[in-house]
């Protein structure tokens, strides 16, 4: 069982949530190379450990909800709203490591 | 320059199901022996009309709102204001609300001039939506087997609304008084389907169906 804590419903039972995808990613410059476009489309680490996710409160109030999950445990260790900097709060705290 | 809509007559979803009187347990020293633990019954008919801004604009569409129908939205998130036989507004997401009242007017007519000029959306609902009203001292029982929402009255009290899945039908519960009270709106296809399983679900507490 996954709690998800939407930031405007709260903690929310994770069958309301859609998975959307990888929030570690960044959208490359319009003229960036085909190479880069290809790695930022279809190119997915998949770690083992702390993962940043997106997800959507679909059943809920519809927002986007950032996610920080450890993959190995389901554990959830931070939500936010998508502009939150969820992995430097989290390096604070010693959930990541650095490069992670 | 607002427009007049003559409103059509609105057919309840539940016609073929909806039949008054007292069923499940009752009377025996079971849940039921106390007369029925629940009460269920439909709003009909409702106007129902979301309105929809951009994020930043809370303060500017609610003083909006209330100048066209006389309330303001709730401080906060999934909050609702207003009287249940008046307009109410629930919050359903950020800068999105649902308006909602017995049906006696052009309710969508009488927004969509002042929710205009934000550039979102307001659409009218209320074909759409099917809206119950579920009470008793058993009602949170009944929710509880099919919704995964904290509805203790600590955290749901009057006041207070949420989105979730109930009976695996996407509803918007607001809980109106501490009977406790609660009305349900779900998509119109879904409420005869949703009907039988509050039914189902309200038999072992005596069910009082109005
Ligand atoms: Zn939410």
């Amino acid at each position: 069982m996954i709690i998800i804590d939407c930031p405007y419903c709260g903690p929310r039972d994770h069958a309301e949530f859609t998975y959307v995808g990888d929030a570690a990613r960044t959208r490359p410059a319009e003229d960036a190379s085909q190479a880069t476009w290809f790695d930022y489309v279809y190119l997915r680490d998949n770690p083992r450990g702390p993962h940043l996710e997106y997800w959507q409160h679909s059943s809920g109030c519809r927002a986007m909800v950032k996610v920080l999950r450890d993959t190995s445990s389901h554990r959830v260790l931070a939500c936010g709203l998508p502009a939150d900097q969820l992995e430097a709060e989290q390096l604070e705290a010693g959930h990541l490591e650095a490069g992670q | 320059m607002a427009e007049t809509r003559t409103l059509p007559p609105r057919r309840s979803a539940l016609v073929s199901a909806l039949k008054p009187g007292t069923f499940g347990t009752l009377g025996s020293d079971g849940p039921g022996s106390d007369g029925p633990g629940v009460t269920l019954s439909e709003r009909h008919p409702m106007s129902v009309v979301q309105v929809e801004g951009r994020i930043g604009q809370e303060a500017a569409l609610g003083d909006a709102l209330e100048t066209a129908i006389g309330i303001h939205p709730a401080d906060g998130f999934n909050r609702v204001s207003g009287d249940e036989d008046g307009p109410r507004i629930l919050w359903v997401g950020p800068c999105r609300w649902y308006v909602a009242e017995p049906e006696s007017r052009d309710l969508y007519g009488a927004l969509r001039p002042a929710m205009g000029k934000f550039g979102g959306a307001t659409v009218d609902l209320s074909s759409g939506r099917t809206v119950f009203r579920l009470s008793g001292h058993d009602a949170r029982r009944v929710l509880a087997k099919g919704c995964s929402l904290d509805t203790h009255s600590s955290t749901f009290g009057p006041g207070a609304c949420g989105q979730t899945g109930l009976f695996h039908v996407s509803v918007l519960i607001a809980c109106v008084d501490e009977a406790p009270t609660y009305e349900i709106y779900a998509a119109r296809g879904y409420a005869l389907s949703l009907w039988e399983s509050l039914v189902d679900a309200s038999m072992e507490y005596g069910l009082r169906v109005d």
